[in-house]
């Protein structure tokens, strides 16, 4: 089934680069469409009280090295692989692309199904990094005006993080001779590994894991990347592939190695708390639309790690609070992929438009665009976490974790809620209201095409802010069972 | 147990003796540096020395003289085979295959050297 | 003498009549003849796969001499494979020969550089098989003695000149070496077979100071052959000099043959326990010395020659570890990686140059060799999910297994300089700009070739079960584990 879904969109990647230039992208979503449907049947199929892997396929690999094919799927990896599938066709409707992007685009998709559902650290580092030829490709080929150095800056972060990830998951098999993550986890509860080894190892994965979330300082080179790819890309790097960093560390690095996190978590979450207030007040300082979507997206990652470092902080503490967090941030991670991806396909509409995305290059749109203004402001208020739609709920649930885990650290965090909501709403009012620009020109509304891609995801955000439970069921039981056995 | 290997060593030594002493015997004896005009001139045969001291030969004589080294260490094999294997050879015809084989692969380059014209001096 | 031997005797018939005809048929295309060889070459390695059984345990008669365990069957094939990846490399570079051979006719010396390499092959295999010091020296010597003349093939190239004549002589030398060794451990054990040097060995009057002596005269041989520190010095030299696909089949081929020996030798010598401290130390010097050296490069080909030193460094530790599928998989991946990376290396270089400034800003005009050199670089270099990652990986795992702490750390650190020189070729494609313009032909047949290998490092990379499979249950690693 596992291995059925990561083949779908690789053999799509396939028939698309060979596809006619104008028919690529409906080859693509054809794809898209028969993954997304096996998704849908793995989810129908899911036995959500279960807390453990289900679907499991393992096969042997390298026995040499203890590599296996090892594929299976809990609440956490079933929900990330709900939202790749939600995700990547709504990138690819973003605008038309040639058959390469397209290709790239299902090859992306591939490694990230491989990432999120891969439980052999070998396998699993092979999607990791599957994920990156493409996605610095996508970058460097049809990016903006800073496209290579931004293609370069990406790939090197990338990089020079995986190769300490991977070296200290060598040092840690050199030890215990296996790459099994449910191994290691019930290992780390011991203690991994002993004195500087364990803290070198720790750092190496931590690095890694850090540059793909673009946790502050690690983050710098992700608005240059997103605002220099092209939307698509754009949605699907802030959607789906930051997600990947978070995944990494709620499934590695909080059970393999909850000694250490618990020694340096003042540290760490004074990273997440730094990360989430300088972001934010960067995004407030930004007069390039794009740019400002990006700043704020490492924001809502931070309050991602905020969650993740509270948790690893005093695991022991509170069994519901450690819940509550967890839970908080695996909604984040869904609800921050649905709007991000949301917004930046309309900062990409706006682009289109104009010609440009400067914020003071628009203004009053509300006149002439009233539908587009309208179900932009949905996908902002998400974004900012407004009481009712999406955004809120990962983000309560987070504070309300991490408040009880980690006090102080989540008094200070809670101003970047603040700072994001300034910095939204006065891009909404320069963008909205306010004087018509002189030379506006021709400036159409919601097409069609467009308002069926919309209203939707729009709908998808209401309906999770008001009835969550759904979502919830998806992954209650392996937060329970992680909550258990992290305590 | 090692004083059997004094042989060797004598026979180390017996070879570095003989290499320096030879060499310091032909400057005692032979009087080296005491050269003069007549000396050196030749004397009654042979030819007068002119040209270099090292002339070039063609490399003709080499292609032939590396041929029939190959060819003479050919029969310098057969013959110890003929003496060994006389009375053998009646029972095992492998063992005639096997030296036919081998003169064959012989033959194979000797007629590849003929067509190549190694043995043709004119050309 | 049935199987595995008439493998050999194909190969040497195949290389007679294509010496043969070349002598007697002058109008053909000379080019024919290296597709016939590499056909012929394709067809004995299918036979490799379709062996009778096993060969007699009992080693006596023929078989005191020859074996055709799994390591040897594996090496046969590695022997093959490198033979006709040097054959279709050595048809792109024949415009070159051509150059610097003035002959009565325009084909004049194009059949001899096709049909040597037969003989060659056909002294590796015979490597692989030799379990006596007697067939060692023999085959060693075939092959020596081929590279002597394909060194030194393009002959009015002075560098070329200087090339035959340096292997010519150090290789010479390190053969008297290997013969006046083998005497010392035939005078202390009286036996030339390995097995039963073996048992000689163990017993408990043997004297250990000759042995030892002959034994350390045996690896400076092996050393040479090899590129190990500090009978490196010929590698630089020669391989600049020799024609580009010679130099490949000398540093994977002659290699290969090499560590084939040095694998099988492994158990007498390591009866004495001086012998594994001595090639920890060659190892870790050889590691050092092909890494730092191949820092201050400019030229690729000289780059490549002392990447190939650095390899043998890795291999060595491999051996040192007594990981004889280590060492196999390893010769594998080094094998596919320097194959690809020569074989770019001729068809750029005979369009700009062989030193790393032209292959500035390859990328634009020739994105597949590109693409193709990146991953050559990148498996060299190690990184994950290629070849030549695994390789490493296999040897550091067995090292770690056998405390060989001092290595590895040695090991880990030069991968790191590794990683400079190699990503310094990756950047002079990338990121230079082009000094000249236009795109590189590429014959169609290199075009799949390159591709193969391409796709043959990545999948290993992946999947390496195939070649540990055919490395599986050889004898090295059995008494390893004894």
């Amino acid at each position: 089934m596992i291995s059925a879904l990561i083949t779908i969109p690789l053999v799509g990647a396939l028939l698309a680069s060979i596809a006619p230039q104008n028919r690529a992208r409906t080859v693509a979503l054809a794809f898209n469409f028969l993954a997304a449907l096996l998704a849908l049947t793995l989810w129908r199929n899911f036995d959500s009280g279960a807390g453990g892997l289900q679907f499991v396929e393992r096969y042997a690999w390298i026995p040499a090295i203890g590599a296996e094919y090892l594929l299976g799927i809990d609440g956490f990896s079933l929900l990330l692989v709900l939202l790749t599938s939600l995700v990547v066709p709504f990138a690819l409707l973003a605008r038309p692309m040639s058959r390469g992007f397209c290709a790239l685009m299902l090859l992306t998709q591939a490694a990230l199904y491989g990432t999120f559902t891969a439980h052999n650290f070998i396998l699993w580092f092979l999607f990791f990094e599957m994920s990156l030829i493409p996605s610095f490709l996508l970058i460097k080929l049809w990016g903006g005006e800073e496209r290579d150095r931004a293609a370069v800056k990406f790939f090197v972060y990338t990089f020079l993080g995986s190769v300490a990830m991977l070296l200290a998951f060598l040092g840690i098999y050199l030890v215990h001779g296996t790459f099994d993550f449910a191994t290691l986890a019930t290992l780390g509860k011991t203690g991994l590994l002993t004195g500087n080894a364990a803290w070198l190892a720790f750092a190496g994965i931590f690095l890694g894991l850090a540059v793909k979330t673009a946790l502050f300082p690690f983050h710098t080179w992700l608005p240059d990347a997103y605002e220099n790819a092209p939307v698509g890309a754009t949605m699907v790097l802030s959607g789906l592939l930051s997600k990947m960093g978070v995944y990494g560390f709620v499934r590695l690095l909080l059970p393999m190695f909850p000694n250490e996190m618990q020694a340096i978590a003042p540290w760490l979450l004074a990273l997440a708390v730094c990360s989430i207030l300088f972001s934010a007040l960067a995004a407030w300082a930004q007069s390039d639309l794009k740019r400002m979507v990006a700043y704020l997206s490492i924001t809502h990652l931070g309050y991602c790690m905020l969650g993740v470092f509270s948790i690893g902080a005093s695991p022991s503490q509170s069994l519901v609070e450690t819940q509550a967090a967890l839970t908080g941030v695996m909604m984040q991670v869904f609800n921050h992929g649905i709007t991000a991806a949301a917004l930046f396909y309309f900062v990409g509409l706006l682009e289109q438009r104009r010609g440009s995305r400067g914020i003071a290059d628009f203004g009053g749109l509300m006149q002439r665009t009233p539908l587009l203004c309208g179900w932009m402001s949905v996908a902002v208020f998400s974004f900012l976490g407004l009481p009712g739609l999406n955004g809120f709920i990962g983000e309560f649930l987070i504070f309300k974790g991490s408040f009880a885990l980690a006090a102080a650290a989540t008094s200070v965090a809670v101003f970047g809620l603040l700072i994001t909501a300034v910095a939204l709403l006065r891009g909404m009012q320069a963008l909205f209201s306010g004087p018509l620009p002189e030379n506006g020109g021709a400036f159409d509304d919601l097409r069609r095409g467009e308002l069926t891609v919309v209203v939707p995801v729009s709908v998808l955000m209401l309906a999770i802010g008001i009835a969550p439970q759904w979502v919830f069921n998806i992954f209650n039981a392996t937060v329970v069972q992680m909550a258990r056995a992290l305590a | 147990m090692i004083s059997e290997y004094l042989p060797v060593l004598l026979h180390i030594l017996v070879a570095i003796g003989f290499a320096a002493g030879a060499l310091i015997i032909s400057v005692v004896l032979g009087k080296a540096g005491r050269t003069t005009k007549i000396k050196d001139s030749a004397y009654e045969c042979g030819m007068l020395p002119q040209g270099e001291a090292q002339p070039r030969f063609s490399v003709k004589f080499y292609l032939v003289a590396m041929l029939f080294i190959l060819f003479d260490l050919e029969i310098v094999f057969m013959y110890p085979w003929a003496v060994v294997y006389r009375e053998s050879i009646v029972e095992s015809k492998t063992i005639l295959w096997s030296m036919l084989s081998f003169v064959s692969i012989l033959m194979v380059g000797y007629v590849y050297a003929l067509k190549k014209g190694a043995l043709d001096w004119k050309k | 003498m049935t199987g595995a031997p008439l493998l050999e005797i194909a190969v040497v018939l195949l290389g007679l009549t294509v010496l043969l005809v070349e002598a007697f048929a002058t109008t053909i295309d000379k080019r024919s003849l290296a597709i016939a060889s590499i056909v012929g070459l394709a067809a004995v390695l299918v036979a490799t796969f379709f062996l009778p059984s096993p060969p007699p345990a009992e080693a006596t008669g023929f078989w005191s001499f020859y074996t055709a365990d799994s390591l040897a069957i594996f090496f046969k094939r590695f022997a093959l494979v490198t033979t006709i990846l040097v054959l279709i490399m050595m048809i792109d570079y024949a415009p070159i020969v051509r150059q610097t051979i003035h002959g009565a006719t325009h084909q004049a010396g194009l059949g001899e550089f096709f049909a040597i390499p037969l003989f060659t092959c056909a002294g590796l295999m015979w490597m692989a098989s030799a379990v006596d010091f007697v067939m060692i020296f023999v085959s060693l010597e075939v092959v020596t003695m081929s590279f002597y003349v394909l060194v030194a093939f393009t002959r009015r190239n002075p560098a070329s000149l200087e090339a035959g004549v340096k292997y010519l002589i150090l290789s010479a030398l390190s053969t008297g070496f290997l013969v006046y060794g083998i005497t010392w451990i035939f005078g202390v054990t009286g036996e030339t077979n390995l097995a039963r040097i073996t048992a000689a060995l163990s017993a408990a009057n043997v004297e250990r100071m000759p042995a030892l002596f002959g034994m350390a005269l045996v690896l400076v041989a092996l050393g040479f052959k090899i590129a190990a520190v500090p009978f490196q010095i010929w590698v630089p030299d020669v391989y600049q000099g020799a024609p580009t696909p010679v130099t490949a089949y000398l540093s994977v081929g002659s290699k290969a043959a090499g560590f084939v020996v040095l694998l099988r030798v492994l158990e007498p010598f390591f009866i004495l326990p001086e012998m594994q401290k001595l090639l920890v130390v060659v190892a870790a010097l050889t590691l050092i010395y092909g890494n730092v050296a191949a820092l201050p490069q400019t030229n690729l080909k000289r780059l490549l020659a002392y990447s190939s030193i650095a390899h043998a460094g890795y291999l060595l530790v491999g051996v040192v570890s007594l990981a004889g599928s280590a060492v196999g998989f390893y010769l594998v991946s080094y094998l596919l990686m320097t194959m690809l990376s020569f074989a770019v290396l001729i068809i750029v270089s005979a369009q700009t140059g062989d030193r790393i400034e032209d292959f500035n800003g390859l990328s634009s005009r020739a994105p597949f060799l590109s693409f193709a050199m990146l991953i050559a670089m990148a498996s060299l270099a190690g990184i994950p999910f290629t070849a030549g990652f695994l390789g490493k990986f296999f040897i550091f795992d067995a090292a770690i297994r056998q405390h060989q702490t001092m290595l590895v750390v040695v090991g880990v650190i030069t991968v790191a300089c590794g990683f400079y020189y190699y990503l310094k070729v990756v950047r002079a494609m990338y990121w230079e700009p082009a000094a000249t313009t236009g795109a590189v032909p590429v014959s169609q047949f290199s075009r799949v070739t390159i591709g193969a290998l391409i796709a043959a490092i990545i999948f290993l990379g992946v999947y390496p079960q195939p070649v540990l499979n055919a490395l599986r249950s050889q004898p090295v690693t059995a008494s390893a584990t004894r």
